[in-house]
Order: C-alpha cells, then sequence, then structure tokens
C-alpha cells in the first residue's frame, strides 16, 4: 500500500467518523429541540393551570371584591359573616332580591374559586347564600 | 504569537502524513544476472518507514529509448506519444512502460520486461513481484556525475544521461561510490511503481496516471466529505447548545420547579382540582336553571366536596327526575312536600 493508499484509508476512516459524527450530532439537536418544545407546552400549562387553581392571592382578591360590593352594587344584599382560617375563606349572604342572587351566583360560579361548601337556602325573605373556598 | 509559534513544530507533526516522505526501509537491485540486497537509508527512519523493500530494476531487464522533446515540458503529456515511441513494445503485454524525465526537455522511455523480472524475483527471493514496489536506475539514478559500483564486476554510469550496466574494468574515472553509499545519501523523492494493478501495456502508464487522478479526486472527496460532515456536527453542537439555552429560558420564565416530577405534581393537582370545580358548577347551574311550573320553587341546594343535594318543592317528583336525569345521574328521596335530589360528585 503506497503513501496515497494510506491516505485513502486515513481520510476515509475520518468521513466516515465526521458521518457518525455529523448524524449523532443530528439526533442530539432534535432531541434538544423536542425537549424545548415539550417545555414550552408544559409551561404553558402549568402557568395556566397555576394561575387558575393555585393562586391563593387572586382567590382571596376575589372575595374580598365580591363581598366589597354588598349593599352597594347589590344594594339589597347583606355580608352576614366573614371568616378567614388559615386557608379556609367563609362568607355568609342575605339576598332579598331574586336578580341580585341571581347575579351573585353567577359571580361565584363563573370564578375559579375553589368552592369547599356553597349552602343556598330560600326562605320567605330571600336567599341565604353560606360560601366556603380554600385558598 | 510566541505561543502560536510553540505549538507550530507540533502542527508540522500533525500534518506530516500528508507530506512525502521516504518511504522504503531497504532496497533490492534486481540485475538479470544477480541481486543486490542494499542496506536501509536511515536507522532513525526504520521506525517510521518500516521495512518496506523497493526493486530497483537493473538497466539490463529494460529496454530504453531516449528522445528530445522541445514542446512537451511533463512526464504527463510525454505518456500520450509513448505508444508512438516504443511502439514495438506497447502492443506486448510483457512490458510494462516507464518514463523518466532527465535534462531540460530529454525524455527517458523504458519498457520494462515484467516476465523477466518476476522471474527473477521468483528465482533469489521466492516472492511473488506484487509484493514489491518497483523503480528503475534510470529513475533512482537519474544525473549521477560518477559511475556506481554495484559490485566487484559491475558498475552503473550515466551515458549521455542514459544509465547503464557497465563492466567496473571498463571505468576510468572511478569515485569510489557504491550503491550503499548513494542510497543513504539520497534525497531526491521518486515515484515508485507495482505490477499488480497494470493490465494493459498499451494504456499502462496512461492508466497509471488514471489511476492516480482517480485516486487523488477519491482523496479530495473523502476530505471534502470529512470536513463537510465535520462542520455539519460542530454547527449542530452549537445549535444544540442554543436550544438547550433557550430551554432554561423558558424555565425561568415559566417559573417552572426544578425537575419534572414536581412540575406533573403540581399540574396532576390543579387538573383534580379543576375537574372537581366543573363538575360542582355544571350539578349547581343544571338546578339552577331547573324550569318550574307556577307554585314550584327550589327550597335550597347544599354543595359540599362529595355531593350536591337540592330540595325542590314541587308536585311532579317524577317529571322532574326525569328532566335531571337527562343530565346528571340523581338518586330522589321525598321529604313532605319536598323532593331530596342528590348528586355525587366524583
Amino acid at each position: 500500500m503506497n503513501l496515497l493508499d494510506n491516505k485513502i484509508t486515513i481520510l476515509a476512516v475520518a468521513a466516515i467518523a465526521s458521518f457518525v459524527f455529523a448524524v449523532g450530532s443530528e439526533l442530539f439537536l432534535d432531541s434538544k429541540n423536542n425537549q424545548l418544545v415539550k417545555t414550552n407546552k408544559n409551561g404553558l400549562e402549568y402557568k395556566l393551570l397555576k394561575e387558575s387553581w393555585l393562586n391563593k392571592e387572586h382567590s382571596k382578591n376575589y372575595v374580598d371584591t365580591l363581598t366589597a360590593d354588598m349593599g352597594k352594587a347589590y344594594f339589597s344584599t347583606v355580608v352576614t359573616k366573614k371568616e378567614l382560617n388559615g386557608e379556609i375563606y367563609s362568607v355568609g349572604l342575605m339576598i332579598l332580591n331574586s336578580d341580585e342572587f341571581d347575579a351573585i351566583i353567577k359571580r361565584i360560579l363563573n370564578s375559579n374559586l375553589k368552592i369547599n361548601k356553597l349552602d343556598i337556602v330560600n326562605n320567605d325573605l330571600g336567599y341565604l347564600i353560606d360560601l366556603e373556598v380554600t385558598l | 504569537m510566541n505561543q502560536a509559534l510553540k505549538k507550530l513544530p507540533m502542527l508540522d507533526k500533525m500534518l506530516s502524513f500528508l507530506t512525502a516522505k521516504k518511504k522504503f526501509g531497504s532496497y533490492l537491485f534486481l540485475d538479470r544476472e544477480f541481486l543486490l540486497p542494499i542496506q536501509h537509508l536511515h536507522l532513525t527512519q526504520a521506525k517510521s518507514v518500516g521495512m518496506k523493500k523497493c526493486v530497483i530494476i537493473s538497466p539490463s531487464l529494460y529496454w530504453v529509448k531516449k528522445k528530445e522533446l522541445p514542446n512537451i515540458n511533463s512526464i504527463y503529456k510525454a505518456n500520450k506519444i509513448a505508444s508512438a515511441i516504443l511502439e514495438d513494445f506497447t502492443e506486448n503485454k510483457a512490458y510494462q512502460i516507464r518514463i523518466a524525465k532527465g535534462e531540460a526537455n530529454e525524455y527517458f522511455f523504458l519498457a520494462i520486461d515484467k516476465n523477466e523480472v518476476q522471474k527473477r524475483l521468483q528465482a533469489h527471493l521466492g516472492i511473488a513481484a506484487d509484493n514489491f514496489e518497483f523503480t528503475t536506475a534510470q529513475e533512482f539514478f537519474v544525473n549521477i556525475q560518477k559511475p556506481i559500483e554495484l559490485n566487484e564486476s559491475y558498475s552503473l554510469a550515466s551515458i549521455d544521461g542514459t544509465i547503464e550496466k557497465v563492466p567496473t574494468a571498463y571505468i576510468t574515472d572511478s569515485s569510489g561510490a557504491t550503491i550503499q553509499s548513494f542510497v543513504k545519501t539520497k534525497k531526491d523523492y521518486f515515484k515508485s511503481f507495482t505490477f499488480k494493478r497494470e493490465r494493459n501495456p498499451n494504456t499502462a502508464s496512461t492508466t497509471g496516471n488514471t489511476r492516480r487522478i482517480g485516486e487523488k479526486l477519491l482523496l479530495y472527496s473523502f476530505a471534502a466529505l470529512c470536513i463537510a460532515w465535520f462542520t455539519e456536527g460542530i454547527v449542530n453542537i452549537k445549535r444544540s447548545f442554543a436550544v438547550s439555552s433557550d430551554t432554561q429560558s423558558l424555565r425561568e420564565t415559566y417559573k417552572l420547579p426544578a425537575t419534572n416530577m414536581e412540575i406533573d405534581n403540581v399540574v396532576t393537582k390543579a387538573k383534580n382540582i379543576e375537574k372537581k370545580q366543573n363538575d360542582i358548577r355544571f350539578v349547581t347551574k343544571t338546578f339552577n336553571n331547573l324550569v318550574l311550573a307556577p307554585g314550584e320553587s327550589i327550597d335550597s341546594i347544599k354543595i359540599s366536596n362529595t355531593e350536591v343535594t337540592t330540595a325542590v318543592k314541587t308536585t311532579r317528583a317524577k317529571e322532574l327526575e326525569l328532566m335531571i336525569k337527562k343530565e346528571l345521574n340523581v338518586s330522589t328521596t321525598q321529604d313532605g312536600d319536598k323532593t331530596i335530589f342528590k348528586t355525587v360528585i366524583k
């Protein structure tokens, strides 16, 4: 085998090695791209779910805003109870007007509050709501 | 700069395989009458070149024609007219054609008697010619000024540029140089050749050139592929690191926990909450949207994490149950004038 043959053999081996390196790096890049896509998907889902159902501050503010509207936007409604025990927020409402009742129920049900208990009693005077949420 | 200069010898060493160098450990001078082993050129080179042997073919084993070709300045061009100059030999497959360049535009067209060479080698060493590389005395001893002694009987001398085997007794201006001392000091590069791949004597020399061109093309192709694939690999690795960096940035943007298990735990917990809360809302809305007849009313709705209990004052309990069952799985009990609907939240 002469010098030229030696060079060809060496370069052929080097070419095969660099081909393997190129293919390997391509697969490595693919895996990194897939990881990026997966992280983005998981991140979006994580962020959305966490903000929706695991946001204590938002839940507390929502209940506070709702009760603050009683006697104002809902003039016939009275807050009968408002207690915060640890992560449990309890609110009692007495509503005399059925339109206001519908609006308040809609606000509660359309929120992302974690409802533990919601008792609605319809008596001769109006509606009594006992709401308990977990922050 | 100094560091770069210090690295130069190392670089030179790395690239040394690409540079031409002496590759034979020892030589054999093959004559029609004798075989002369010649010692290794330099002992220090033995390690790098191994013990490869090159056979120098004596003038007694080839025919030579000297031509001055003013318009031809390379062996490659001279090859094209070799068949015209050596027409007696090119038609005979037993001869291998070689061309050696002399001074200026002098060319030596050689017709090597392959059969004789093979026969002599076999006789002296018992080894086939396929195992050796060859050169001719004309190519190896080109431009010698003084005769070179082969043994006591014969020497090589340049007669008008043609290397001839002459009896030592005829030499008048002997310098005392022997073939051993000549090969030790020879530094000129020469091209060796083999017999095994030559197929057609008509095109023997051109085939050799074509083969070399083909090999060089192959060499350059491999080198180009090497560079291309290696570059692609490097670019991919670089991109991979950039993508990794982007992934890390995303994790920070979304404030993701360190491990995927923690992410999965949070997502699973939030999904369970979402499902339960959606169920609660669906059941409550279903009862709240119940169309009641005059005199009917919902007395109470009690919602807990596990069930929703609704008390409805009605006289058509069965009818309402059927309506609710279209949406929900409920159980019904009667408590005076009230019908109690219970729905389990899973």
